[in-house]
């Protein structure tokens, strides 16, 4: 029996259970809509790799990781130190998660600018607004573990924020800190939303998100069905695919040049009974959040200003995750404008970041 | 002939794919440990851990381990122009199309 027949035999087997060809048809028949806004649709593909970059390196680091007040800080250092390429494995996870938020924030806004969220796509875009807010969630989570002064103190600020929404808030940071202040709690509480809530979370609506895409396809840019560039289209496997892999390699080069020259370093163990770091920033993708809170004055009529400011960004957040419903006529008068309001986003995100960065 | 070209061109990148991934490899294997004197314990509290190579031996593997990297890399994306040329062809040519068929 040649290995050929023992391999197409087996290929039936499974075959006659899955019905796996129906798959391959369908990726076959697959088509991607190709002209200049075509590079945006290779950021989608690339948040899945960094994602799964993520979750093979998170892997390895809870081999070695110990979310307790004596062991955070100790284990990240042991991995550091003493764990063959452990500096390496977390610096990768470490690069990959900044590369990530990067292109889910590259990725929404060109959508956003395209407007590829009209009609039919409303919930594609709701679930990767979703899966935008887990990300970021990912972050602010991994952001304590190290457990030093740095990110004890950063965790500090970013739990209490949410104290100043009315009603809800004082719960909200009780709920995130697992008490009225950070403690051992809290590190476990955050390493368990690290390491199954959130990956279960994004897990769910990624799966949505990929159904929805692979359902209605990619979108044409506006009013692209009547020129002739809206007909041109690539055949997505393999024509797209090589494509994509090209993006891939390139990207996951990057990424390991950057983890190996650049690798971020461990400050000493955390002390809940010292005094804050002066200036303490948090992440670079919290920069804008964090400068827009410090503008508002601390009382603006009968409210507090941290209240206000704080509304205001919830606001911003339900009409960013209803866009698709607010923008339904995208080729008028009013699609321009938000259209507008995205580069207005853009400019103002930047401006408080680099405001944020140097003050 | 082609049967023969295509083996070739599979053993090649069987050869790049384990080359690739082969410094890994030899990278990860545990090492025995060593002696620790004093001065070199773990580090105090009050310093700041900086992750770097831990010998000179692991740094200069690093260093030619991206290199290798960085080649492997420019060479797959030769190929995969070469392939993405191959298959825009067919396309073009409709090859694959039903009519054809």
């Amino acid at each position: 029996m040649s290995i050929r027949t023992i391999s197409r035999g087996v290929a039936t087997w499974f075959e006659d259970r899955l019905g796996l060809s129906a798959i391959v048809g369908f990726l076959k028949e697959k088509e991607v809509p190709q002209n200049k806004h075509t590079l945006w649709t290779y950021t989608g593909s690339l948040i899945l790799v960094f994602f799964g970059i993520q979750v093979v390196t998170g892997v390895m680091l809870a081999f070695y990781y110990k979310p307790t007040l004596e062991l955070a800080n100790k284990s990240i250092g042991r991995i550091m130190t003493e764990v063959p390429l452990g500096w390496i494995i977390r610096s990768v996870h470490f690069w990959s998660s900044t590369f990530m938020i990067a292109v889910v924030f590259i990725h929404l806004l060109s959508i956003w600018i395209i407007k590829s969220y009209r009609k039919p796509r409303e919930l594609t875009w709701m679930s990767g607004v979703f899966l935008l807010v887990f990300t970021l969630a990912f972050g602010f989570t991994g952001y304590l573990l190290p457990w030093d002064d740095l990110s004890l103190a950063a965790t500090k600020v970013g739990t209490d924020i949410p104290r100043s929404i009315p009603w809800v808030g004082v719960w909200a940071t009780k709920f995130l800190r697992g008490g009225d202040d950070i403690s051992a709690d809290t590190l476990s509480r955050f390493f368990s939303f690290h390491v199954s809530v959130l990956p279960l979370c994004l897990l769910a609506v990624l799966c949505f998100h990929i159904f929805l895409i692979q359902k209605q396809g990619m979108s044409f840019p506006l009013g692209a069905q009547e020129r002739e560039e809206g007909k041109r289209v690539l055949p997505f496997w393999p024509n797209f695919v090589l494509r994509e892999a090209i993006v891939w390699l390139v990207f996951l080069g990057v990424l390991i040049t950057v983890a190996v020259l650049l690798p971020p370093s461990l400050g000493k163990s955390a002390d809940l009974m010292a005094p804050a770091p002066e200036g303490i920033k948090p992440e670079w993708y919290f920069l804008f959040l964090f400068q827009t809170l410090k503008i508002f004055p601390p009382k603006i009529l009968f409210m507090s200003g941290d209240t206000v400011a704080v509304l205001v960004i919830l606001v911003g957040v339900i009409l960013f995750f209803c866009l698709p419903l607010i923008d339904n006529k995208p080729d008028r008068r009013k699609g321009k404008l938000i259209t507008a309001a995205a580069y207005l986003f853009i400019l103002y995100a930047v401006a408080m970041t680099l405001w944020s960065l140097l003050s | 002939m082609i049967k023969r070209e295509k083996a070739g061109r599979l053993a090649f990148f069987i050869f790049l794919i384990v080359g690739f991934f082969l410094p890994v490899f030899s990278l990860a294997r545990q090492e025995a440990p060593p002696v620790k004197t004093p001065e070199m314990q773990a580090p105090a509290q009050s310093e700041k851990s900086v992750a770097a190579p831990q010998n000179i031996k692991e740094a200069s593997r690093i260093y030619v381990f991206l290199g290798w990297m960085w080649v492997s890399i420019v060479v797959l994306i030769y190929f995969l122009r070469l392939k993405i040329r191959e298959a825009d062809r067919l396309y073009r040519i409709k090859f694959f199309s039903p009519a054809k068929k």
